[in-house]
């Protein structure tokens, strides 16, 4: 894109270029008409004066002979000095016989027998002419004037506004280039403390005051930089707790691996291989979860072909009947949801994340049951519940309520799950004890 | 040395009550910082080691208030943000060592006792009183340089002992120290061990102060 110091002044060069030139246009159209009325006039009162003043000089004569070139004019010249002859004059019998004509004047006929007015065409150029018909002496008087002299006033005063123009032009590009330089200061200062930032400073740019023009982009600019700050600062909170969440274990694997080398006695070290063994699973579980996370960030998965959600539920089910009857619950699902279809990746990693947690709450021998709508999927146990207090943070990564003994990542991955596939996720509390877990599909699921 | 450890990692905090044990440490176990605040307060503990996430809160800020309250106790930081800036975060907040996780055991030991010598100002890490040494990094006692044999609850015993040369050590103080809240007291337990060393090392070497407790006694040689 142009820069705007170069449209500015492209826009302010070709605007007063404009203004200039049709100023010069104006004044030629104005000053001609000036000059042909003037001239005009004096056309007129040329030849009317050559009328009155041919009285005697033997005209009679002349037009009684009506022979060519009888009648001797005066040399018509009304300026003298260096000025070239601007009035030309010829008197014709009504005849058609060409009495007279000033010096210079050209032998063919200016005009016709009209009145007033009129252009002529000859070899000596375009002539301006006015003609009168004197009936009294029965002569015509031709009056001409060379349309080259108007042309070349007009040229005159046309160069006379141009030149200035070209004088005064490039003067006028430096001057406007400056001033738009100078006017976009603010601009370039707000662009350079810009790029003079180092890419940890996310303070505010309005911190320093901003000229009106660029506040709106300041104010948005920071309001971007708040978004980033938080976004860094929620990575490094992950990170923080990522680490925390995998290197703890791994310490405690480290520990026992070393208290089993160097138990003195048996059940010391089998105590220590046990714990190592839980932790491991433990580890990989989390590490499993970890990347569940990512891939839940991944939007290529979110754009896969759709499934029925009874498949992905059935599918999740039966995955967890192993965990379920390890624990002597029965996990079931009824209920029939025709026509909903989501994402198989993110809704089967959030339906099995709520139905494990459901499982692990829910006491031994009880029911957990996945039920299937047109609405979506609701999951219920029997277990203690989600604790009221817990409740705002339930789906915050890493957050493990007082009594859970999870890594905290479970709801955080489906709630995030969901909400990539425009799913939500709402709690209730069922009577008399337990957890309903409802996910429900964007509006509108039922029947796309 | 009796030994808080803080820590709500289960296989973690399980792992350092087994291996403190065999390093000859008395470590006692509190998973959050209510819990740990408490014990500290009415406990006799040599060293805290102190995880820094804990569920009921940050173990940097449980430092800060124990510092701020005037408690002088070394701390051991063990966290999983080991990077230089948080080592040194960790020590400026009062911790006196900082472990990053996973960390070795015979370290943390290693390191512990050299918090305890510090405490003791001494710079040896072997401790002498008359005719007795006590090596804690090898977990033996010898008398005229020469090794005795002692079982876990003797060594104890006799380190608690030497940690005060010559000085009066309570009767509970002992208990303590021989016995985590885990492991219940018999009656007359103490004796049973303060008789078996007196067998080991000589009659004089441990004097009953009667109703207070035992005091560490140099033989004439």
């Amino acid at each position: 894109m142009t820069s705007i110091r170069w449209r500015l002044f492209a826009i302010l060069l070709l605007a007063t270029g404009g203004i200039w030139l049709s100023a010069v246009v104006w004044l030629q159209h104005s000053t001609r008409a000036q000059i042909e009325r003037v001239l005009d006039s004096r056309l007129a009162e040329a030849g009317h004066m050559v009328s009155s003043l041919l009285s005697d000089q033997g005209l009679a004569q002349a037009v009684t002979q009506d022979a060519e070139g009888s009648l001797a004019l005066p040399d018509f010249r009304m300026f003298e000095g260096g000025i070239e002859r601007q009035l030309h004059c010829q008197v014709w019998s009504l005849r058609g016989t060409l009495l007279g004509q000033s010096g210079g004047a050209p032998q063919a006929r200016l005009a016709e027998a009209v009145e007033g007015f009129s252009e002529a065409r000859t070899e000596n150029g375009n002539w301006r002419v006015y003609t009168v018909i004197n009936h009294d002496l029965g002569v015509e008087i031709v009056v001409g004037e060379s349309l080259n002299m108007r042309e070349n006033l007009l040229a005159d005063v046309r160069a006379g506004l141009l030149w200035p123009i070209g004088v005064i032009a490039p003067l006028l590009a430096l001057a406007i280039w400056l001033s738009v330089g100078r006017g976009l200061r603010p601009l370039s200062v707000f662009a350079s403390a810009l790029a003079g930032r180092n890419e940890d400073n996310l303070a505010p740019v309005a911190s320093s005051p901003l000229p009106p023009e660029i506040q709106p982009m300041g104010a948005a600019l920071d309001g971007l930089l708040a978004r980033l700050a938080q976004a860094r600062q929620r990575e490094r909170d992950f990170i923080a707790y990522a680490a925390h969440e995998l290197k703890t274990p791994l310490a405690g694997i480290r520990t026992q691996a070393q208290v089993a080398r160097a138990a003195p006695d048996e059940p010391v070290r089998q105590h220590a291989l046990d714990q190592l063994v839980g932790a491991v699973d433990r580890t990989a579980r989390l590490v499993g979860q970890l990347l569940d996370l990512a891939r839940v960030e991944d939007d290529q998965a979110a754009s896969v072909a759709t499934e029925p959600l009874e498949t992905i539920a059935g599918r999740v089910v039966a995955g967890l009947q192993d965990l379920a009857r390890s624990r002597n619950i029965a996990l079931q699902i009824n209920g029939t949801a025709s026509g909903v279809a989501a994402a198989p990746v993110h809704l089967g990693l959030a339906l099995r994340n709520v139905v494990e947690n459901a499982v692990l709450a829910a006491p031994a021998g009880s029911v957990v049951g996945v039920v299937l709508s047109v609405k979506g999927v609701t999951v219920r146990d029997c277990g203690p519940g989600i604790d009221p207090c817990d409740l705002p943070h339930i789906t915050d990564r890493f957050f493990t309520g007082t009594t859970s003994r999870g890594s905290g990542l479970g709801l955080a991955i489906a709630e995030a799950a969901l909400v990539r596939i425009g799913w939500s996720m709402t709690f209730h509390r069922a009577e008399p004890a337990g957890q309903i877990v409802q996910l429900s599909g964007p509006r509108g699921t039922a029947g796309s | 040395m009796r030994i808080l450890i803080v820590e709500d990692d289960e296989t973690l905090a399980d792992g350092l009550v087994a291996g403190l044990q065999l390093s000859g440490f008395v470590p006692e176990l509190t998973g959050t910082c209510a819990d740990a605040d408490c014990a500290l307060r009415d406990g006799n503990f040599a060293a805290v080691v102190l995880d820094l996430m804990l569920p009921d809160g940050s173990g940097l800020d449980l430092l800060k208030r124990w510092r701020h309250a005037g408690l002088h106790i070394p701390v051991i930081l063990l966290t999983a943000l080991d990077s230089v800036g948080d080592r040194i975060s960790g020590l400026d907040r009062g911790a006196d060592d900082y472990l990053g996780k996973p960390f070795d055991l015979d370290e943390l030991a290693a390191r512990l006792r050299a918090i305890a010598r510090r405490q003791e100002g001494r710079a040896e890490p072997v401790m002498r009183f008359g005719t007795l040494a006590l090596d804690p990094a090898r977990q033996m006692a010898f008398r005229n340089d020469l090794p005795v044999s002692l079982s876990r609850r003797e060594y104890t015993l006799l380190a608690a002992l030497m940690e005060r040369p010559g000085g009066i050590v309570a009767r509970a103080s002992l208990e303590d120290q021989l016995y985590g809240w885990q492991e219940g007291v018999e009656s007359n337990a103490l004796e049973v061990h303060v008789h078996n060393l007196r067998a080991k090392l000589g009659a004089a070497v441990i004097r009953t102060v009667r109703g207070v407790g035992y005091q560490l006694q140099e033989e004439v040689p």
